[in-house]
């Protein structure tokens, strides 16, 4: 598969688990500010507890991933990387990046 | 040199198999895909695929060459071969009438909707409709497509609604049209397009791209369109 | 050419142009929350709901909220219309893809003004 092609699809793929993950962070999201008490256990969470911490940063990780391919896609729309090489070489950046974050985002929450 | 070859006549066969021969390539030239294909037709007549002018302009033996759509004609085998074999499929993404023949009558409907002519309802002028050669050069990247499909049959959005994504192939020429200074339906043309499916269902996958064999530009031609569209309707 | 109603603004364009201004709010909120984060590590939950008192913050998050529902909707009707060829299971699909969506909606405005 062309490089371009791998990144719509997993823009595709990541939309998906960013819907069905949105109920995980609306949850967290209410707990938080519910009370002291919710907000305590979210905190205590996200420190101590290895699944939650790997839920949220599956989530984080495909909405960074959402992100960097939707930036990327404004600038399609603008006009830019709509050229083979151009193309490439910005879907090839989209990957870079979006690791990147990842990887930050898994330093961040560990 | 192995090369598999999918098979499929419907009158004879339950399902389509590939079918695997032996080739022996002359030494120091690279053929064509399509020669190789006029030397295994030789040994077996009963292969079909279509081709006719061999030098990239006519359009006909547009296939799948290893996992990617090209001519026959003007791919070298060195660049088609993977791995030591050459696998040739049909088109993907529409009925095979038989091994590398594809039916492209889905194609060519799409290419009907966008009205693939010029229109203008003032009277014809003495000579000709004149144009600027600014006006010549918009055309430039789009009047050369020769509708040989391999970017459209590429292209998943084409794949999974054949009957409303006008393709990367129909759009092109739409655009091709719309860029036409010498054209008068460019209104109409443009509200035709404006459903979710026509234009809209391109995502800049950019397969079309990828495997153009003329080397066009559809996702660009895309982009220009959304753009009129945008300009239009803000 | 193709008249399907079902899409969220029944025009290609509209849809086009509202999933980009909708990913345009959610990047913004989403680099805001992160920046947030990022620079209270220690934050307190009386920070936290004091945030989320401010009226900006509010009118910022409801739109967050709007700008989930356009986007996924238009995302998923897409996909629906992509891969679920049979009309009973892609309608299916779809209302059972609106009504998370109204869910995550309603939810998120108790969450917000508390109720």
């Amino acid at each position: 598969m062309p490089v371009t092609a791998i990144v719509s699809i997993l823009h595709r793929v990541t939309g998906i688990i960013l819907f069905v993950g949105l109920a995980f962070l609306f949850y967290a999201f209410d707990l938080s500010l519910e009370s002291q008490e919710g907000f305590d256990q979210v905190v205590n969470a996200l420190q101590t507890n290895f699944l939650v911490k790997f839920v949220i940063w599956g989530v984080v990780s495909a909405l960074m991933y959402h992100f960097v391919a939707g930036v990327k896609h404004l600038f399609m729309d603008m006009g830019y990387f709509e050229e083979l090489e151009s193309g490439r070489s910005a879907a090839i950046a989209n990957i870079v990046i979006a690791v990147v974050l990842i990887v930050l985002a898994g330093v961040w929450i560990w | 040199m192995l090369v598999s070859i999918y098979r499929y006549n419907p009158e004879v066969d339950d399902a389509p198999y590939m079918q695997d021969y032996e080739v022996e390539l002359p030494e120091g030239k690279d053929l064509m895909v399509l020669d190789v294909l006029n030397l295994l037709k030789a040994k077996d007549p009963s292969i079909s695929y279509r081709r006719s002018c061999r030098e990239g302009v006519c359009g006909s033996d547009g296939m799948n060459m290893s996992g990617k759509n090209g001519l026959a004609c003007i791919t070298p085998v060195s660049e088609a071969v993977k791995k030591g074999k050459l696998v040739l499929r049909p088109l993907p993404g529409l009925p095979v009438v038989r091994d590398l023949v594809v039916d492209m009558g889905q194609f060519y409907k799409q290419y009907e909707k966008i009205r693939p002519f010029l229109i203008n309802d003032a009277p014809a002028p003495a000579i000709e409709r004149l144009q600027s050669p600014e006006e010549r050069e918009k055309l430039d990247g789009l009047y050369e497509c020769i509708l040989c499909a391999c970017c459209s049959t590429a292209c998943p959005s084409f794949w999974w609604n054949p009957d409303k994504f006008v393709g990367p192939s129909g759009l092109l020429q739409a655009y091709r049209f719309l860029a036409d200074s010498r054209d008068t339906a460019t209104q109409e043309r443009l509200s035709d397009l404006d459903d979710p499916f026509s234009v809209f269902r391109c995502h800049g996958i950019m397969n079309c791209v990828n495997v153009c064999p003329k080397g066009l530009n559809p996702t660009k031609a895309i982009g220009n369109i959304r753009t009129m569209l945008l300009q239009r309707a803000t | 050419m193709v008249t399907q109603i079902t899409s969220f603004g029944r025009s290609g364009l509209y849809d086009w142009m509202m999933q980009r201004v909708s990913a345009v709010v959610l990047s913004l909120y989403t680099v805001f929350i992160i920046g947030y984060l990022l620079l209270n590590p220690d934050l307190t939950y009386d920070q936290w709901s004091a945030l989320f008192e401010a009226t900006w913050m509010r009118i910022f998050s409801l739109m967050v909220l709007l700008s989930i529902g356009m986007h996924s909707w238009i995302g998923l009707w897409s996909i629906s219309t992509d891969y679920i060829k049979a009309t009973g299971a892609r309608f299916f699909f779809q209302s059972l893809c609106g009504l998370v969506m109204f869910v995550y909606i309603v939810w998120g405005v108790q969450v917000l003004w508390g109720l």
